[in-house]
This record gives C-alpha cells, sequence and structure tokens, in this order.
C-alpha cells in the first residue's frame, strides 16, 4: 500500500566537512516508514541515528539522497518551508531539557498549538486531554525544573503529539530516566500509537527499548545494517 | 503566540533575578541623574533668562531694527507709549514697559566714565521688570516729576568719586548727531553684586534722558516685553508681530530675548550641550549594561532557542521574543527611574539646594546675568518624555544584536549541547 507510506528515505548521505577532515555520518541509507508505524533505529554510537533523525525532521539538509515527507521533497524546501513542515507535521521528542524552562507544563505543551494560531478554546481542551492521557492532570502548572526527568519527557510527548503530525522523531528519549521510567514512557507512547494512530520513529541502545518496538531499523557507520519487524508480537495492521 | 510570547520575555526578564536587579538599577540611576541634571539646568536657564529680562529687555524686545547691531541715538522707537498699550492686550503679555537706553559719558569734576544709561518711567517699573530696582543699596530711584537725578551702579560711583548727593554732568550724542549734556544728581546707589552690571549702569528718569536726546514725547528706545510663560517666547513674538502689524513702524523689530542677550543664548546653548553629552553617555552606559545582559542570556539560552526553533519557531519569532525582552527590561527600567527620581526631583523641586556655601559666594553671574546659587529642580515636561524615549530606543537598540544572534541559532547545533 503506497499510500501507506509516509515517508520515503532513498540513498541518504551526510558528509560532514571539519577543515581537510571528512566524517561521513550516513552512507546512502533507504528507509520507508508508513503510518502507523512504532519503529526503533538502533545502532553503536556514532552509527548515525541523531543525523539521520535530523534529516528527517527536517533540521538538517543531507549532502546527497532523498527525503520526501508525505510527498514533499524536503531539499526543495524553503527555510520557512521547512520550519512550517516542522511545526505541523512533525512532532520532536529530545534526549533531555525539551522543555522552555520559563513555561509551564501546560504552556509548553501548548506551545505549538500557539504558534499554529488555534483558538484557545480548541487549544484548551487538546492541551487538557493530552496532558491527561500523559497521566500530568493536576501537574498543568508546574514549571520543567519542578517535575521530575521522566515527567519532563511526558511533557515534550505531548507537546510533539498535540498538532496532530504525521510523525513523532524522538531521538534517545529515555536516555536520561531509569529503567523503571522509561518502561513507562514506552508504555505511553506505545498506547498513543496503538490507540490514536501515532507514528513513531524513534533512536535508542536500550534493548530493554529495542525490546518494545515493533520495527528495527538496526544502523552501522551510516548505513542500514538490517531491518527486522517483530512477526509473533506484531498486532493488527493499524489503519 | 503573542501572549505567550509576552509571557515567556516577561519570565525571561525575571529569570535572573540578580542580573536584572543590576540593569534595573543601572536605568533607575541612569534615569534619575539625567532627569535631575537636566531639571536643575532647565531651572537655571529659567532664572538666568527671567533674570536677563529683567535686567533691561524683557522676554520680547520691541526696537529699531537696528539697534542691536548700531546702538545709537537715532535707531530709536517712535509711537512707543502707543506700542506699550497695544501689547499688554496681547495673549501671554504680563506687562511691558518704555525705556530709553543710551551710550552716555558721566562726569564728575574728577573721573568720568561711559555707561549705559537707563531712562525709565519710576511710575511703573517695579522690581518685576527691572531687577536693578531691588539692588538699590543707598538713596532712592527718583521720582518721576525728578528731571535731574540718576542713580548710579556702586562701582560705577566709586570710579567717579560720586555718592548719593554729588553732581554729575551726563553727556550723549542726540538723535541729530550733536553732543548734548545734562545735569544730574546722584540720588542713589545699585549693589547688584554682579560686578560687570555695577560698573556700567545707570538709571535716570525717561523724561530727563528724552529731553537731552531730543526724542518727542512718545518717542523711546524699546518696549521691553515680559510674558507670563517665558518658555513660550517664540510663539509670544509670533503673535505681537501679527496683533501689531497696524501699529509697529516699518523699521522696528520684535525680538526674543535670545536674539537681545545672544552671548546668554550661546552660553545655555553650549551648557545644554555640555548636559546632552553627559546624558548621552549615560545612556550608552545603561545601554551597554542591557547589551550584555541580553547576550550573555542568549547565549546561555542556545538550546532553548534551538529546540524553539525545532518545534516550529521561525527565526523572527526567536528575534522577536529577544527584542520583546529589551522592551519588558526598557519598560520596568521606566518604572524603577521614576520610583528612584521622584523623591530627589520632588525634594529640588519644592525646597532647592543652596549651593552659597558650596561655591563661598552669594551669586555667580553669567555673561552680566548675576545668578543665585540655589539649585532647583524644573524640568521642560518635553524634556521628560524625550529621557524617556532615548532610554526605551537605546535599549530596544541595544537588544537588536543579542537578537539577531538568537535568530540566527542552528537548531542542530544547539540541540547537541546539552
Ligand atoms: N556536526 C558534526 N560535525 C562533525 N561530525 C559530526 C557532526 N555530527 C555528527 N558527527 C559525526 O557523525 C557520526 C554520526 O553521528 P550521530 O550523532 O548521528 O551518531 P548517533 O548514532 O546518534 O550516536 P549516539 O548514539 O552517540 O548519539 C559520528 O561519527 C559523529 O562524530
Ligand atoms: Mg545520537
Amino acid at each position: 500500500m503506497p499510500d501507506d507510506v509516509i515517508l520515503q528515505v532513498r540513498g541518504a548521505t551526510k558528509i560532514y566537512r571539519q577543515g581537510e577532515v571528512e566524517v561521513a555520518a550516513l552512507r546512502g541509507v533507504d528507509l520507508a516508514v508508513r503510518r502507523g508505524e512504532f519503529t526503533a533505529l538502533v545502532g553503536p554510537s556514532g552509527s548515525g541515528k541523531t543525523t539521520l533523525l535530523n534529516l528527517i525532521g527536517a533540521l538538517d539538509r543531507p549532502t546527497a539522497g532523498s527525503i520526501v515527507l508525505e510527498g514533499r521533497e524536503l531539499s526543495e524546501l524553503s527555510k520557512g518551508e521547512r520550519s512550517r513542515l516542522r511545526r505541523d507535521r512533525i512532532g520532536f521528542v529530545f534526549q533531555a531539557y525539551n522543555l522552555i524552562p520559563v513555561l509551564t507544563a501546560y504552556e509548553n505543551a501548548e506551545m505549538v498549538l500557539a504558534l499554529q494560531k488555534v483558538p484557545a478554546a480548541e487549544r484548551e481542551r487538546r492541551v487538557q486531554g493530552l496532558l491527561a492521557e500523559v497521566g500530568l492532570a493536576g501537574l498543568e502548572d508546574r514549571r520543567p525544573d519542578q517535575l521530575s526527568g521522566g515527567q519532563q519527557q511526558r511533557v515534550a510527548i505531548a507537546r510533539a503529539v498535540a498538532p496532530n503530525p504525521a510523525l513523532v522523531l524522538a531521538d534517545e528519549p529515555t536516555a536520561n530516566v531509569d529503567s523503571e521510567t522509561a518502561e513507562r514512557l514506552l508504555d505511553l507512547m506505545e498506547r498513543m500509537n496503538r490507540e490514536d494512530g501515532v507514528t513513531f520513529l524513534f533512536s535508542t541502545h536500550d534493548p530493554r527499548v529495542i525490546r518494545r518496538a515493533r520495527r528495527v531499523v538496526r544502523l552501522r557507520d551510516g548505513r542500514v545494517e538490517a531491518d527486522e519487524t517483530a512477526v509473533e508480537e506484531r498486532d493488527q495492521p493499524v489503519a | 503566540m503573542g501572549t505567550l510570547l509576552l509571557h515567556m520575555a516577561v519570565r525571561n526578564v525575571l529569570r535572573n533575578r540578580r542580573r536584572t536587579a543590576i540593569v534595573l538599577a543601572g536605568f533607575a540611576f541612569g534615569i534619575m541623574f539625567a532627569v535631575v541634571f537636566t531639571a536643575i539646568a532647565d531651572d537655571t536657564y529659567g532664572r538666568m533668562v527671567e533674570l536677563a529680562a529683567r535686567l533691561g529687555g524683557g522676554h520680547v524686545t520691541i526696537q529699531h531694527r537696528d539697534a542691536l547691531d548700531q546702538p545709537a541715538a537715532d535707531k530709536s522707537l517712535p509711537r512707543a507709549d502707543r506700542i506699550r498699550d497695544r501689547v499688554v492686550d496681547v495673549e501671554g503679555v504680563e506687562a511691558a514697559v518704555v525705556r530709553i537706553r543710551a551710550a552716555a559719558m558721566i562726569a564728575t569734576a574728577r573721573e568720568s566714565a561711559g555707561t549705559v544709561l537707563l531712562g525709565i518711567d519710576p511710575a511703573v517699573e517695579t522690581p518685576a521688570t527691572l531687577s536693578l530696582l531691588e539692588a538699590v543699596a543707598e538713596g532712592e530711584v527718583p521720582a518721576a516729576e525728578d528731571r535731574r537725578g540718576v542713580v548710579l551702579g556702586d562701582g560705577l560711583a566709586d570710579h567717579l568719586g560720586a555718592g548719593v548727593g554729588k553732581k554729575v554732568v551726563v553727556t550723549v550724542t542726540d538723535a541729530e548727531g550733536e553732543v548734548a549734556s545734562a545735569l544730574g544728581k546722584v540720588r542713589g546707589l545699585i549693589d547688584t553684586g554682579a560686578e560687570s552690571v555695577d560698573k556700567y549702569t545707570a538709571l535716570a528718569g525717561r523724561t530727563m534722558l528724552a529731553s537731552t536726546l531730543g526724542y518727542a514725547s512718545d518717542e523711546a528706545s524699546l518696549v521691553a516685553v515680559f510674558l507670563e510663560h517665558p518658555r513660550e517666547v517664540d510663539e509670544a513674538v509670533l503673535r505681537i508681530r501679527a496683533e501689531l502689524a497696524d501699529v509697529l513702524p516699518p523699521d522696528a523689530a520684535v525680538l526674543p530675548w535670545y536674539e537681545v542677550q545672544p552671548d546668554l543664548a550661546a552660553y545655555i546653548q553650549l551648557d545644554s550641550s555640555g548636559l546632552v553629552v553627559f546624558e548621552v553617555l549615560l545612556l550608552l552606559l545603561i545601554a551597554a549594561g542591557v547589551f550584555n545582559t541580553l547576550l550573555v542570556s542568549v547565549m546561555e539560552r542556545t538550546r532553548e532557542f534551538g529546540i524553539m526553533m525545532a518545534v516550529g519557531h521561525r527565526p523572527a519569532d526567536v528575534f522577536r521574543l529577544v527584542v520583546l525582552e529589551s522592551v519588558v527590561l526598557s519598560v520596568m527600567g521606566l518604572v524603577a527611574g521614576a520610583l528612584v527620581t521622584i523623591l530627589p526631583y520632588w525634594y529640588l523641586h519644592t525646597y532647592g539646594f543652596d549651593m552659597s556655601s558650596l561655591l563661598g559666594v552669594d551669586s555667580f553671574d553669567v555673561t552680566g546675568v548675576a545668578v543665585d546659587p540655589i539649585m532647583r529642580a524644573n524640568i521642560v515636561p518635553i524634556k521628560l518624555a524625550i529621557i524617556g524615549a532615548i532610554v526605551v530606543v537605546a535599549t530596544v537598540a541595544a537588544g537588536l544584536y543579542p537578537a539577531y544572534r538568537a535568530a540566527r541559532i542552528e537548531p542542530v547545533e544547539a540541540i547537541r549541547l546539552v
């Protein structure tokens, strides 16, 4: 079902130049992601996970290759169009310190919606619902420094999901929390994926997190080394 | 986005309280010094102008248009009394008096000296129109019908060796260019404290001087006009020119004090440009503080700006946020400035500060105008608005570069920094 493919990466190459030295972070990555996937991007440190997520998230441009998100070739977009695309179609969750320190949990979750000029009432309905869904009801007015690491990541997930993006990119979302908290975050992401149809692409080194993914893409030295879909655990395909 | 951005700006400014407090203290004291010094200068200038006006020419002088450059008896003002009667009806005019001013030689048997002899009507002049009258140290001003009486500055009297009761010969060049003399009798002495005044000034009755000069009965040198609001001299001059067009002789000029007393005007100009330099320096210091604070805070927030841009803010949004922070800072600065300024201003406005013990003199004179050494604050209101506007503009200008730096942050790089 090609209609289901929201992301098509072909031959993505990224070479960093530092003076004379060239570092090939990605050497021709091919990857297709379908709507509703729950995919882990794994690989040793330096294998290119962050680089690939940055290219897919229109934060950076590939040296060669093409990245098509929802039918749009990212390299053809202007700076302003890339900003808008990130705002409207992509959710981001980073490893840590995702939140704006002076804004409350509620305001952080609301931020992208406000940027989209979603009417206040609609914004409030969605943000309240989401904060309850991520288990933060009652903590809306807390600042990030009054929240635990896991709670902060939940706010970040709420913020990423709020605008109904095509794809949520999460770069090691559990790297800075303990394993129990990591499991709870995975529970949350999994539930959002299953119940709300949110498409996740997340990177990780953690074997326990990898186990929770339905599809695992392995990178090594900037190439896709393996791409496995866990057959035995797979639920019914998500529409 | 508007209100969320504003919330962010306010909270960001309050985030590092100590740093913000230091910047605000800079604002507060900078504004206080700027306002207080400007206010003291404005008050001093106001009093100088007032004193200068009362020293001879009024706030507005109506005289022959060549009298400034070539003062001579023939540069007279005909119909002076009619002009005076008309000008007092012009809006904003408080009083007007007719005077004759002549270069005169005053001599005793032993000595002689050149003076500026002012012929006045003692019946209408008061210290409010002629400050010399409050400086009468000995004797008195001649009465209206007195056709011989003169009053000398005490420096002049010393030089001539002529005390009260002594006879002097007053010699002038009359309207025809002939030398004319009259016998005078010293009725009083004047001590203004300003040497340049006391050494060269003499007073006489207008009638005595008019007859010596050969003037017609309503002919004089000038009409000195006093205004209710001396700061509005330019408007008053225009009104007088317009409303008196039918009585003013064609060669008469209506002049503001600063054209009649260019020395004083130049002094004020120079003094206030010194003040402007001082204030600009002060505001530059404030701006430097704001610049430094915002730049440091932008650098510290690199990751935050990176996140904002990653999730869809445009560089322009980030730029706007930092500029908004500088606006918030400037508004807080104005409030801090007002709070710190209000008390010293009120005190200096109400009570003033007596500098005589510091200066060791009772008065000092500027281009012949004696100024009493009480510092008072009395700012021209528009200058308050200008200082406020400059503070805001300087602060926001100081925020532009930090804002630009924030907008140029690359999210990929910023997010790598944890
Ligand atoms: N800005 C950069 N300049 C130069 N080299 C870079 C830059 N960013 C990444 N690299 C290099 O590119 C390669 C891939 O880096 P990347 O961060 O994508 O790996 P990663 O899989 O995310 O690693 P980790 O698990 O440690 O996060 C590494 O060799 C890294 O040193
Ligand atoms: Mg990485």
